[in-house]
């Protein structure tokens, strides 16, 4: 009995750590990085790395890590561009892809538009 | 455990060409009543329990006598009862009429299973067929399972189709063109084929004694026949105009999909033939279930790797049919094994995970490939040589 509570507990425990972090997904543009945040997920993008920034679906792959409806978190492989880093509400649909030098990064800023104008004016004055 | 043995025997005919055992002879003529055909029914089922084999073949008519002479009347009595055990007793005898012919129905109680011997009787009261069939009533729980197998597959590997062709219905369509297949390859190609060359060479069925030439014939039939069936649509130009290099796998998929559902159907049939598997409930073929919706995957990805040389040309073609061959040959390999008696059921039943997660690679690998070559709709918003 004790056992099995501890094997539920074992598996649901990162799940509801997940589902409690969610309100917190937030994307943090200051003078020099992009922050991206969720719960204990935490990605830093250094501005001068980010080489292009498109908007665009993306081909789930099967072996996908952690992606449940309207969660995409950590490191995502996909059919078409490899693995992004990801901390998104969505896994396929109109995702925001930076590219850096290293690696790739998916976000889905509820104000696009904004975030955009506000990294084109913090890297215009670099 | 006797019954998993049972059922993985059979599944693990499903991978390979065996034949179904003719467990009947029939040479029927116009028959009219005759009396007590129940008592002879009885009487001849009596002799076979007894041994008296030369005793019950006198009740044979001329054709029949002909067509199953008492040793082979011994051979396939004792075939029967060395599947469904000892013969325990006669449960009840029904005479009924079938198109115009005098049917005996002896229910007869085996230690694994009941057992329906169907005795035609000609107009002289001689007997004219005879069948060992299980016995059911109703539908055979195996199409019920067969039933389940198909909605799963095309759900799941139907529904990823569709999903990751971007939603292509034509896919979905185009897996209709090869549900026949099977059927038509197993009882037009490869049955006569495997009999041809038993009968020619003197070889008795195939065993883990068999010359291992013949064991690689039989591991390669299934194979060489099958691809070479799935890739028959590429005949039609429509169809070759449709395999390009971003569609050659869901082509792929679809045609080796709707092989493999066909397939399930094939099997089932043959399944409810074998006098054991009579009388049980579908979820007893819960292993034929799992194994088939595998195998629809895999079938689907085999004719994939095909279709997608066949985009670089007749040698490519060449190149992806060798590849399926061999893909295919890898996944029947587990039931082979355990047909020749060389692997446990256990390993035998854990082995197709290897070809099913190969399959999902390969899947993946296609795909990706495909993809490269879509020209994909994006929004650039930044760049650096903005």
């Amino acid at each position: 009995m004790l056992i099995s509570a501890l094997s539920s507990l074992g598996i649901g425990a990162p799940f509801l750590v997940i589902l409690l972090s969610l309100p917190s997904m937030r994307y943090e543009l200051d003078s020099d990085n992009l922050v991206m945040r969720c719960g204990l997920l935490r990605y830093v993008v250094p501005l001068t790395s980010i080489k292009r920034i498109t908007k665009r679906d993306l081909e789930i792959s099967l072996w996908s890590s952690l992606r449940l409806p309207g969660l995409a978190l950590f490191t995502v492989p996909y059919a078409d561009v490899g693995k992004v880093k990801m901390c998104a509400t969505s896994a396929s649909k109109d995702i925001i892809l930076i590219e850096t030098d290293r690696d790739m990064h998916g976000i889905t800023p509820a104000d696009e538009e904004g975030f955009i104008a506000d990294f084109r004016s913090r890297i215009g004055g670099m | 455990m006797e019954q998993s043995k049972t059922l993985l025997t059979v599944l693990a005919a499903a991978g390979v060409l065996i034949p179904f055992p003719l467990l009947y002879a029939q040479v029927l003529t116009a028959v009219s009543a005759t009396p007590d055909l129940d008592t002879l029914a009885i009487t001849f089922v009596n002799l076979l329990e007894e041994g008296k084999f030369e005793d019950a073949a006198e009740s044979f008519n001329k054709q029949m006598a002909e067509a199953l002479p008492p040793r082979e009347l011994e051979a396939a009595w004792n075939g029967l009862t060395g599947r469904v055990g000892e013969f325990k007793g006669i449960i009840e005898v029904k005479v009924t009429e079938e198109k115009g012919y005098r049917v005996v129905y002896v229910t007869c109680d085996f230690a694994k299973t009941s057992i329906n011997i169907k005795i035609v009787f000609d107009d002289d009261g001689k007997i004219a067929g005879l069948w060992f069939v299980p016995a059911t009533e109703g539908l055979h729980a195996i199409y019920i399972a067969a039933l389940i197998a198909t909605a799963t597959s095309v759900l799941l590997w139907g529904g990823l189709v569709y999903w990751l062709s971007r939603r292509e219905r034509m896919y979905l369509a185009l897996m209709l063109v090869t549900l026949p297949f099977s059927t038509i390859v197993n009882l037009c190609v490869k049955k006569p084929i495997y009999e041809f060359l038993l009968s020619s060479l003197n070889i008795p069925e195939w065993s883990v004694t068999s010359p291992w030439w013949f064991l690689m014939f039989v591991l390669f039939l299934s194979p060489i026949t099958e691809e070479a069936v799935k890739l028959s649509p590429l005949v039609a130009k429509k169809v070759r105009r449709m395999v390009g290099r971003s569609s050659a796998l869901w082509v792929g998929m679809a045609f080796g999909m709707g092989f493999g559902i066909g397939e399930i159907w094939y099997l089932a049939w043959g399944f409810s033939m074998v006098p054991e598997l009579g009388g049980y409930p579908f979820y007893y073929f819960g292993g034929f279930v799992a194994e088939r919706i595998a195998v629809v995957f895999i079938h689907g990805i085999m004719t994939a790797v095909a279709a997608t040389g066949f985009t670089k040309g007749r040698n490519g073609l060449l190149v992806g049919y060798v590849g399926a061959l061999f893909l295919h040959a890898f996944t029947n390999m587990g039931a082979m094994l355990y047909q020749i008696g060389f692997w446990d059921e256990t390993l035998a039943s854990f082995y197709l995970f290897l070809p099913t997660v190969v399959a999902f690679f390969i899947f993946e690998h296609l795909r990706k490939k495909g993809l490269a070559d879509q020209k994909h709709a994006e929004t650039v918003l930044f760049s650096r040589s903005d």
